[in-house]
């Protein structure tokens, strides 16, 4: 656990009407890009606030870069770049000014970093934090997490109002500088042809606990569709497979893995094999994630299981 | 960098405050100065009656017009600077640097008491300047042995809105508070008298006492103006802990509090 | 080398990285000797990680199709194909049984199926002429 970026066991974080996090099993390996994606209340945020300290968990624990959370949070934090989903920094304090306060604190702060980001970046260093436009306010975020030379860089949906162009050229800074450095990227999103294109590593949360969480090529040369077209529903007891919708003879299953084994059983219960197609990140989160028909085979796999639950 | 940080928060208070002390030094040097009897709510002798000046020029600004100033500094100070990370909501940045949040409670602190030490200072050195000016004469350099009870009362009044300011998350509600209390805490010695007749218990009589912020300032610089009895040491004990308890107390809340 | 990926394809895209370059050397594009860009380099233009591209360059010298000098530069192998042709051949088997699958699949009969594999042999050929005919003009 130690060798991992980011470990957490069976993390709890209850308030007094939700229970934000439920049993949260974080595996960030270093030197990743890790996407953690999730619709809004998942626990996306909560999570966050209790690897950095700002939060306290109910229960469970873990470590940050082998240190543990809450014990040692400062030596987390001495290694830890943060840029939050709210970007609020001093409003009467200048992009130049706030370089100044936040170098004090990390020893191994990069003047030069701040001038080349920050020329990239292209960012208005004089003017107050409080006048720069949402767009403008990321990219000071950014520049600070950058220059920081940290371990670890937790990004809390690093793209809020940045234009396609100041995007793009952060996500070659990105690869470029800090991944290459071996360095460790959680990325919070709900950005999701963003998180796909950098993402090494994908964590799907849900009401607090993770749906899924593998390498993202591993999740795209598995996950397929299969749509299969059958007079009655084909019995299956592949664990992997959802049915998710039907319409007259046609069935859309999400098959998790052995696609095409899944297909073969199919075609041997006399069902004429459709198509087996690929999926999007995009297409995998919304049919985990949302609340569609359970396979009437009566699969108990996690996901079947967690679907039917909350019909 | 957080102690930059906090002077510039609160720095142009702190040099309003300073224009003030000193403006009112000047203009009471210049009323002072004028020669013929003085009139009005302070009497006062004939100026050639140095001892009497000194007592008349170091009661009113001293004691009475610094000391509410500084009162006042007190608690406009305390809310700038923990009051505006609430305001701005940037608590969530700077609890996530690298600083124990008892550093960053105690260097906030510490720089708004250093403030008030400042304003001290400068309210007793310009009080010593305008006697110095207006009777050309140094009478007594205790007089700025009224650094201590005026300091330690101020930061006293100072601790508390700190404290108030991070329990209500709020600048203004930690201004309120502070001045709610200290108001009351002003007006509580005048219910000694029928207090020590009703509960026939001395002592409560002297809690009651202390208990106005005031008074460690009052009669401090009253005694070092006009030594008679003893000097309030209680008094200064008190509240050099009260002004120590409250930022204790604020550390406390800040680690448990989640953002 | 100018290479493209598809991030929200649902291949992954280290895969198809992999193909692009077999698909450059096949048709001539590539030529054993010839330097490909570092992984940093690559991942930096393409603003993918560089743990994918790292992948892609690790399978295809595994599979004897890149060459990594120690500390160096990453080149088309000499000999992309300096296996037995027992192992050439029992490499490219799931391969062909993939296609036989698929094809059956797709209620294609083998003579059509055959003819497809067919077709795209010839295009690779047609391009391999084509940039050899260009390589040639450059030199």
């Amino acid at each position: 656990m130690s060798d991992m970026a980011i470990w957490t066991e069976k993390l709890v974080k209850t308030y007094p009407d939700v229970r934000a996090v439920d049993g949260l099993n974080l595996n960030v390996p270093r030197g990743v890009v890790y996407g953690f994606v999730g619709r809004n209340g998942a626990g996306k945020s909560s999570t966050i606030r209790i690897l950095l300290g700002l939060a306290r968990a109910t229960e469970g624990h873990g470590t940050v870069l082998g240190f543990p959370i809450g014990r040692e949070q400062v030596s987390i934090l001495e290694r830890t770049a943060y840029v939050s989903e709210s970007k609020t920094l001093y409003g009467n304090l200048t992009p130049r000014e706030l370089v100044r306060f936040t170098r004090g604190f990390y020893p191994r702060w990069s003047d030069q970093a701040v001038r080349k980001y920050s020329q990239l970046l292209e960012i208005p260093m004089d003017r107050p934090f409080s006048k720069l436009s949402q767009g403008n306010r990321t990219k000071v975020c950014l520049l600070l997490a950058l220059s920081q030379a940290a371990d670890l860089l937790i990004l809390d949906e690093p793209a809020t109002g940045l234009d396609p162009v100041v995007l793009d050229e952060f996500l070659r800074i990105l690869v470029q500088d800090v991944v290459s450095e071996g360095k460790t990227v959680f990325i919070s999103s709900h950005q999701l042809s963003d998180v796909e294109q950098i993402a090494d590593w994908v964590g799907l949360i849900d009401h607090g606990r993770l749906l899924l969480e593998a390498r993202l090529d591993d999740i795209k040369s598995q996950f397929r569709w299969v749509t299969v077209a059958g007079n009655d529903l084909p019995q299956t007891s592949l664990p992997e497979a959802m049915l998710v919708a039907s319409e007259g003879n046609f069935h859309k299953y999400l098959v998790k893995k052995d696609a095409d084994e899944f297909a073969a059983q199919l075609s041997r219960q006399g069902a004429t094999i459709a198509e087996v197609s690929p999926m999007s990140l995009r297409e995998i989160f919304l049919a985990l994630v949302r609340k569609e028909e359970r396979c009437t085979s009566g699969n108990v796999g996690e996901i079947a299981a967690a679907v039917s639950s909350s019909l | 960098m957080y102690v930059w940080k906090c002077w510039r928060d609160s720095r142009s208070r702190f040099i309003f405050f300073v224009i003030v002390i000193s403006a009112v030094c000047v203009l009471f040097t210049i009323y002072a100065a004028t020669p013929g009897g003085r009139t009005g709510f302070f009497r006062v002798g004939p100026a050639s009656d140095v001892a009497y000046l000194w007592s008349w020029v170091a009661t009113t600004l001293l004691q009475a017009l610094t000391t509410i100033i500084a009162l006042f500094a007190g608690l406009v100070l305390a809310p700038s600077s923990v009051g505006q990370e609430y305001q701005q909501q940037t608590l969530g940045f700077l609890f996530t640097r690298p600083r124990s949040r008892k550093y960053l409670n105690w260097t906030c602190w510490s720089v708004g008491a250093c403030e008030i030490l400042g304003l001290i200072a400068t309210s007793v050195l310009g009080t010593f300047a305008t006697l110095v000016c207006v009777s050309r004469y140094i009478y007594s350099w205790l007089l700025l042995a009224a650094i201590l009870p005026l300091f330690v009362g101020a930061v006293a009044v100072y601790s508390m809105t700190y404290f108030l300011t991070v329990y209500a998350r709020s600048s203004e509600k930690g201004l309120s508070y502070g001045v709610g209390i200290l108001v009351i805490s002003c007006f509580l010695p005048l219910a000694q008298p029928q207090l020590n007749h009703v509960l026939s218990h001395v002592w409560y009589g002297h809690v009651l006492h202390l208990a106005s912020f005031l008074s460690l300032m009052w009669t401090g610089c009253g005694w070092i103006i006009a030594p008679a009895g003893a000097f309030p040491i209680g008094a200064l004990i008190f509240y050099a802990l009260l002004a120590l308890a409250f930022p204790m107390l604020a550390q406390l809340v800040l680690e448990r509090r989640e953002v | 080398m100018l290479l493209h990926v598809n991030p929200a394809s649902g291949v992954p895209t280290y895969l198809q990285i992999e193909t692009q370059v077999k698909h450059y050397i096949a048709a001539g594009a590539l030529t054993p000797g010839d330097a490909l860009p570092s992984v940093r380099q690559l991942a930096s233009d393409l603003r993918i990680s560089t743990n994918t591209v790292a992948r892609a360059y690790q399978d295809l010298e595994r599979d004897g199709i890149l060459r990594t000098i120690p500390g160096g530069r990453t080149y088309v192998a000499e000999n992309p194909g300096s296996y037995l042709k027992a192992e050439r051949v029992r490499r490219l088997r799931p391969y062909a049984r993939q296609i036989a699958v698929e094809g059956t699949q797709l209620r294609l009969d083998p003579r059509e199926i055959m003819q497809l594999v067919q077709q795209e042999l010839d295009a690779l050929e047609e391009d391999n002429e084509r940039y050899g005919n260009l390589d040639r003009k450059a030199r």
